[in-house]
């Protein structure tokens, strides 16, 4: 069984029907990539998931366990986290504080040993740790948002877009993070415009357009894929 | 000496000011809606407190304590039955509700207490300390209301900058989104702001009342307005503002009606406020960090 199964989701925005019948799944070990344009429907899939909006049909099931009834804070401490698109880290908070926000449905007691994990994943953000997140660089500001997540020891990463504003440079090193995480035992789901990269470490791969998935494959293929490199690569 | 005086009276004016103002201002940095209703749930303190104290000659203490969990219950029953529902809900529908919620209050407080105005006891008595040979007199309850101010908005201060919970709060304020993806149970966080807010509202109707001891169902909607002015003027949404702003909003209402005039101190105050955000829009200590894209 797949560590995340979405059968059949509809999402809808008032009269704007956002989602139309998406189905995918993720095994656990992944690295799965969803691509699409803007507008294709990857965040509202990723805040379904979530739980932030509920789909009229279907199901999303996490590990087993069907998530339809399950509110959106509770989401969290079955082992399934977000960094969100625009990183959406807590502005007036310091790198610290947004760290402990990460771990708020963790023991106390575990805090202060994620903390290490992260600064040593970051070491970036252990020299800021008292300065206020707003005052953060955007990247700086992506890895405390990959931090704060990593803050609830997740099973399953999902990822928003991270690679959104970014420095190819920087882009570089948030994708061996993302690659070093999988590695040591964490399954990821990553959404992507950049579907290049996201594609080159993903072991599989799904199209959206416009609400649905238009094609499903390994990465590989989908990377030497025809209309994928019309669409997405640049020919 | 008599500006000294006069200085001392608006800082304890301005210390009610404060406490109320640090209800509007949690309840509108978190749930992003003013509760004018806020000034009636002072009302509703200050009249439990005047049948705790007064009718059933209950310790001032247990008074107040009483009046505290009154209007906590009382402020999170307002929250659940007539502003979660309109949580998605445009703001206007949101802020007609709220002035809504103040009017029943007061009504609900003629029809039960009547509109008589109720002398409230005079707990603290009328004592004063004297200083410079009589020449500067600070009554026990000026001081006392300055005493409180101070206390609670450091315990704030700490219970927002270093618990878990307050913490939370912080959190939701910026982002309710992404603190719902922290575990973070918004609903929770918002019920707690207005128990918080709401039992500051009864110490705030306690020492209105000793102060200004004419107590009627209407006692709490000038000073209810006066301290949104306030939360306004320091920067709504901020704590250390609301703070900032009742204390210079009591020292310029007592100033203005000592030496411009009693009946233009309002006016003078509302003034101040324009001039104000027209200057910085976001208030005194509101603040703005642009969101990096």
């Amino acid at each position: 069984m797949a560590m995340l199964e979405v059968n059949d989701i509809n999402v809808y925005y008032g009269s704007i029907h956002a989602i139309k019948g998406v189905s995918f799944e993720v095994n656990e070990g992944e690295i799965i990539s969803l691509i699409g344009a803007n507008g294709a429907g990857k965040t509202t899939t990723l805040h379904t998931i979530s739980g932030l909006l509920k789909s009229t049909t279907g199901s999303v099931s996490f590990m087993g366990q069907n998530l339809a009834h399950v509110p959106a804070h509770k989401i969290v401490s079955l082992g399934l986290a977000q960094v969100p698109e625009g990183r959406r880290v807590f502005l007036h908070m310091d790198v610290e504080e947004n760290l402990e926000m990460g771990a708020y449905t963790q023991p106390n007691s575990t805090i202060k040993d994620s903390m290490e994990l992260v600064y040593e994943r970051f070491p970036r953000l252990k020299e800021r740790r008292h300065q206020v997140a707003g005052t953060l660089s955007g990247g700086e500001q992506q890895m405390l948002a990959m931090g704060r997540a990593m803050m609830s020891k997740p099973k399953l990463l999902m990822l928003d877009e991270p690679s959104m504003g970014l420095a190819p440079l920087l882009v570089e090193e948030i994708f061996d993070i993302i690659t070093t995480l999988n590695k040591a035992g964490t399954t990821i789901l990553l959404v992507e415009q950049n579907a290049q990269m996201a594609l080159s470490i993903a072991d599989r791969g799904y199209v959206l357009e416009t609400g649905q998935v238009v094609l499903a494959d390994d990465a590989k293929n989908l990377l030497h894929n025809d209309s994928v490199r019309k669409a997405y690569l640049g020919g | 000496m008599l500006f000294l005086s006069n200085v001392i009276n608006g800082l304890s004016l301005g210390s009610i000011y404060a406490i109320i103002a640090l209800g509007y201002t949690m309840v509108y940095g978190i749930a992003k809606m003013l509760n004018f209703a806020h000034g009636d749930v002072i009302m509703v303190g200050a009249y439990i407190c005047f049948f705790a104290i007064a009718r059933f000659n209950l310790n001032p203490i247990i008074g107040i304590l009483l009046a505290m969990v009154v209007c906590t219950v009382l402020g999170m029953t307002i929250e659940r039955f007539a502003y979660k529902p309109l949580r998605q809900a445009p703001s206007l529908a949101v802020l007609i509700t709220a002035i809504g919620m103040s009017y029943f209050l007061q009504n609900m407080a003629q029809l039960l207490w009547t509109p008589n105005i109720k002398v409230f006891p005079s707990v603290v008595g009328n004592g004063a300390i004297k200083l410079f040979d009589g020449q500067l007199t600070i009554s026990y309850i000026a001081l006392i209301t300055m005493g409180a101010c101070v206390v609670i908005m450091l315990m704030l201060s700490l219970f927002t900058g270093n618990s878990k919970m307050g913490k939370a709060m912080r959190a939701c304020s910026e982002d309710k989104g992404a603190a719902q993806l922290m575990g973070i149970n918004v609903n929770t966080t918002i019920s707690m702001t207005f128990a918080i807010g709401s039992a500051l509202a009864a110490i705030a109707g306690f020492l209105l009342c000793s102060a200004y001891p004419n107590l009627t169902p209407t006692t709490g909607s000038m000073p209810g307005i006066k301290a949104f002015t306030a939360a306004v003027f320091g920067g709504i949404g901020s704590i250390p503002g609301a703070f900032v702003g009742g204390l210079l909003l009591g020292v310029i209402e007592i100033l203005a009606a000592a030496y411009i005039s009693t009946e233009l101190s309002d006016a003078v105050v509302f003034m101040v406020l324009v001039v104000v955000l027209l200057v910085k829009p976001t208030g005194l200590l509101g603040k703005k960090i642009s969101e990096k894209v």
